[in-house]
């Protein structure tokens, strides 16, 4: 059962006037009726009885409950007053209090958190929306705290009942600066995600359904809203009433002296203000435009195409010597996909950045030059013509807003002040044209990643945007997922004429589509040509990024280095599709893992890739049978100089102040020579990124960074997550290198990936995960020299090896 | 009445603050900021309390140090109002929201003494968060004590005398307050006014066409 948030906001209110304030029992009685309808109208008429039950019990057993000191009348002294003539009105509302204290209790608990968090929007548009982030931010938070602890449990920080005392405060220290600066990462990254979805456009629309379901939700809210009206305006009128026949407090409180003149009140005050938040959303707000300009288009008005002109655009950032972007100047027909492509930090990101006003909006720094959107020039204000560049990102769960996919897509055109009516509409469209509308009313933290860039390629067409700008947006997706990403790319551009710029390092999959493509070097724009010269224009755009390798023969061989046993994986609670429900993943997986193997993990999101690898490292719920060398693996703690372990989110998370801080600060807690982490860092190109903070970096920085910290001990076996995520074709061959070479020395490594390239390149073994048919082993594939030697280990060899827990 | 006047000064004086700190976030950037530091500072108190130490307090006076008072403030409703969901709602409610709003000026006034470029990490700075703190955390303790007294019009006496009587009953808890507030503020102070000071110039960018 799925309460709305006007649900929750009566029980709220039922807490406010009837739990922490001195109440009149007219309110107690009010709310009870008020809370009895909610309930039945909820299905829960059991509930209601259970509550008077409740409330009968307590009469009887606890009528000492009243606390009487003279001054205060607290808790359930109201409730015992023996009714006398004409005060048995009062006496029979007083009761009732306990019941309604229940209820509320009880319909509260029911209530998501996001939900009840989502109600206090009522107060102000501004409030609505810090309202809606923090439901939404609250559990990601949770998750990236728990992130950066198991990261930097896995590098060696000691934070347990086992360390010494000073070493347990300087881990604690360091987990809190992880944590503060992940924390304000995930702020930029969701300042970014405000900018392109259209904060600050418009006076957003709101109305009693905010964060409502939308469908037949609707329905059924505004009717609870109305039971939150009746009961807000009983409240208010029964005190006044009271006040106004000069009974400031009923006959029946009167018994219990003075003090319930106060509490009376406060009660009118607080009741007051009760109705005035529960009223003031009702009035849906017509948009207000943002400031007018010649050359601003009423929203929704005039979806007609445009070209997208950049004109000598440059972009530095703050604290920046240099200017990340250089007089670029480009040009986006209607209808045209145009690719933009090079190696990181040469000013891709950048470019789509200030086409999206996220820079400077949102970084800060100073832009140059003009970028004109048809006749809209967009400028350092917001306006409603900027929404009509939308935009699709790398990460799409940091890009998550508002929670529920409805309202998501919603978002946009909330905050460009679409009147409501429309907006149901429109979202309604938007979830068909990527057929994603049975996923409405889900949450997208249940959503894959294939479904979650969907559902946010639909919140960025349903403001009907003239150009489309899309960052690697299928970098973190299956081949399946991608395929129909690009496809409803391809449908909304031809049908609607919508111009697409779109960054990309794995250029096979977009260059069939792609109409032009633009390289970056150095911040400047080298080149802009058709996809047909690009190989004779800059031919290294295209090379493969693991071509010409040329390892020595990979032969894994010997006794095994990791035996891995899992009868069941579940998914964590927290990473469960459906609220409180975990499904498994996988069962009877086994292998053992001789010297110089690399076991690539592919397959679909949502299979267990990630989770594997974290049970095997000890930081999932379920035990996992792992032995390194034959011996078992011990904690996370005790298992640090055996398993290095990379998560998916650790370049978002790097703790320290500067790169050399942090490098350095791994070092010592894993007690290995800081050179020995230096010279790694000059093979990962970071040498001259020593003074940065890990934020300033790029993706593909980040990642080889928290690459480098986490392998900096040489621990023989590895378990990587997505280790060239967001790299480009340089580094991608370094990870590649970087894995041949721990290969080589008679190392181990289990890597995520959804590169297949990166498979084929490195993969002495291939490992499927598949929800449907279970784990397969996938044909190695080997080349003209036979670079793969030994038949993999089957699963079936594998089940007999010997693991013990 | 008192009790009736008392509150609804408290109201307007809180209904002010919102207004003053929520109506004037401009910007993506200070919005999420204020967004996760709210819920970073709700979840302290709901997830993981720490006993006498009052998170709100540090979050809302280091954001208000790094990057103005009403960011700090604005911060601070967030996590009264995530906090209310478990918490419940209450007269105190609205004290809680005037105490916040004075711990955010508390923090402007620390930032013009100790100009915001500090190192936060030096001994010298963190003389100036132990000030600040001290103050900040009294002056939350005494407002919203004081405030919910004096809106709940207890009998016996004066008002002054009943105050004066329920700050003396809680001087102990109020110092134990405040020592485990500025104890946990001169730790876990710096690291967050580093990161946040990474933030600032998020908050200043500017177009310049050519």
């Amino acid at each position: 059962m799925a309460l709305s948030a006007g649900a929750a906001f009566a029980g709220w209110v039922a807490i406010l006037v009837t739990l922490n304030v001195t109440g009149h029992p007219l309110i107690a009685g009010a709310t009870f009726v008020g809370l009895t309808v909610l309930a039945l109208r909820q299905g829960m008429g059991r509930l209601v009885v259970l509550a008077l039950v409740i409330g009968a019990g307590l009469l009887l057993v606890v009528p000492g409950v009243a606390i009487i000191d003279g001054s205060f009348r607290i808790g359930y002294a109201a409730t015992l007053i023996t009714p006398r003539g004409s005060d048995w009105f009062w006496a029979l509302c007083a009761v009732l209090r306990i019941p309604a204290q229940v209820l509320a209790a009880a319909l509260l608990a029911l209530v998501p958190a996001r939900l009840l968090l989502a109600s206090a929007g009522r107060l102000s548009p501004d409030t609505a929306l810090l309202a809606g982030l923090a439901a939404r931010l609250r559990p990601l938070l949770g998750r990236d705290v728990r992130l950066v602890r198991d990261e930097l449990a896995s590098r060696g920080l000691r934070i347990g009942r086992g360390a010494p005392l000073g070493e347990r405060a300087r881990g604690v220290v360091a987990l809190w600066e992880a944590i503060v600066s992940g924390l304000l990462d995930r702020a930029f990254q969701t300042a970014a995600a405000l900018e392109t979805r259209g904060y600050g456009v418009a006076t957003p629309t709101v109305d009693a359904f905010t964060h409502a379901e939308l469908h037949d939700g609707v329905r059924r809210d505004r009717a609870v809203d109305r039971i939150v009206i009746a009961l807000a305006v009983s409240l208010v009128a029964g005190t006044i009433w009271a006040r106004s026949t000069g009974q400031l407090a009923p006959p029946a409180m009167h018994a219990l002296g003075d003090a319930s003149a106060a509490p009376n009140a406060a009660v009118t005050a607080l009741a007051f203000i009760a109705l005035m938040i529960g009223l003031v959303p009702l009035r849906a707000r017509v948009a207000t435009l943002g400031p007018a300009t010649a050359s601003a288009q009423p929203f929704g008005t005039a979806a007609s195409p445009a070209e997208l002109r950049v004109t000598n655009v440059s972009m530095t950032y703050p604290a920046a010597d240099e200017p990340s972007l250089l007089d670029a100047s480009l040009v986006v027909a209607p209808g045209e996909l145009v690719v933009i492509t090079g190696a990181s930090g040469s000013g891709k990101s950048t470019l789509l950045d200030v086409v999206t006003g996220v820079a400077p909006r949102a970084t800060g720094g100073v832009r140059r030059g003009e970028i004109r959107l048809g006749a809209h020039v967009m400028g350092s204000s917001r306006q409603v013509g900027d929404l009509r560049v939308a935009a699709v990102f790398q990460d799409p769960e940091a890009h998550v807003l508002v929670g529920q996919v409805a309202e998501e897509v919603a978002f946009g055109l909330r905050h460009a002040g679409v009147p409501i009516a429309a907006i149901e509409q429109r979202v309604l469209h938007a979830l068909d044209q990527l057929d994603v509308r049975h996923l409405a009313r889900r949450d997208c933290a249940t959503l894959s990643g294939g479904e979650l860039q969907r559902v946010l390629l639909a919140a960025a067409l349903a403001v009907e945007p003239a150009v489309l700008v899309l960052d690697e947006p299928t970098s973190q997706v299956d081949a399946t997922s991608e395929r129909r990403f690009w496809d409803a790319v391809d449908h909304a551009r031809r049908t609607r004429g919508i111009g697409v710029l779109a960054a990309e390092h794995r250029l096979d999959h977009v260059l069939q589509r792609a109409d032009r493509i633009v390289v970056f070097a150095h911040g400047r724009i080298v080149a802009d040509t058709s996809p047909a010269w690009i190989d004779k224009v800059a031919p290294q755009i295209r090379a493969d990024a693991y071509a010409d390798l040329a390892p020595a023969p990979i032969a894994p061989s010997g006794p095994a280095r990791l035996s891995v046993r899992i009868d069941r994986l579940d998914a964590n609670a927290h990473d469960a599709t459906d609220a409180g429900a975990r499904h498994t993943l996988l069962r009877g997986l086994a292998f053992a893992a001789p010297a110089g193997s690399i076991i690539t993990l592919e397959g679909p999101n949502g299979t267990g890739k990630s989770t594997l690898l974290r049970a095997i490292r000890g930081l999932h719920d379920e035990h996992a049978g792992v032995l390194v060398d034959g011996r078992a693996r011990g904690d996370v703690g005790g298992s640090v100089q055996s398993l290095a372990f990379l998560s998916q989110g650790a370049g978002a998370m790097l703790p320290g102040r500067t790169v050399r801080h942090a490098i350095e600060e791994t070092c010592r807690r894993l007690g290995i020579d800081v050179a020995a982490a230096h010279d790694a860092l000059n093979a990962a190109a970071l040498a001259d990124r020593l003074h940065a903070h890990p934020s300033e970096l790029s993706v593909g920085e980040r990642q080889r960074l928290a690459l480098v910290a986490a392998t900096a001990h040489r621990p023989p076996v590895w378990l990587l997550d997505e280790p060239t995520r967001g790299m480009d074709a340089t580094a991608r061959r370094w990870v590649a290198q970087h894995l041949l070479a721990h290969a080589r020395a008679g190392g181990v490594a289990l890597v995520a990936t959804h590169d297949p390239a990166l498979a084929a390149a490195i993969a002495t073994h291939r490992l499927r995960l598949d929800l449907r048919t279970g784990p397969t082993l996938l044909p190695v594939p080997r080349d003209e020299q036979g670079r793969i030697v030994v038949e993999p280990v089957t699963i079936a060899d594998a089940r007999d090896a010997e693991v013990e827990a | 009445m008192t009790a009736l006047w008392t509150l609804l000064t408290g109201f307007v004086l809180a209904a002010g603050a919102w207004q003053w700190s929520t109506r004037s976030i401009d910007g993506s950037a200070r919005v999420a900021i204020v967004a996760v530091l709210g819920v970073t500072a709700a979840a302290f108190n709901i997830v993981v309390p720490i006993p006498s130490v009052e998170a709100t307090t540090t979050i809302v006076l280091c954001a208000s140090i790094a990057l103005g008072a009403r960011t700090g403030i604005a911060a601070g409703l967030v996590a009264i109002v995530a906090s209310s969901v478990t918490g419940g709602v209450g007269v105190w409610t609205i004290w809680q929201v005037v105490a916040v709003a004075v711990v955010g000026i508390v923090g402007a006034v620390a930032a013009r003494f100790a100009v915001r470029e500090l190192d936060w990490f030096t001994q010298r700075s963190a003389i100036v968060l132990v000030i600040a703190s001290v103050v900040a955390t009294s002056a939350y303790d005494v407002i919203t004590t004081v405030g919910s007294l004096a809106s709940y019009a207890p009998q016996g006496g004066t008002l002054t005398q009943r105050i004066v009587g329920a700050l003396l009953i809680g001087a102990m808890f109020t110092v134990t307050h405040v020592v485990f507030t500025t104890m946990f503020t001169v730790v876990g102070g710096p690291p967050l006014l580093h990161a946040l000071g990474r933030a600032r110039p998020r908050l200043a960018g500017g177009v310049v066409t050519a």
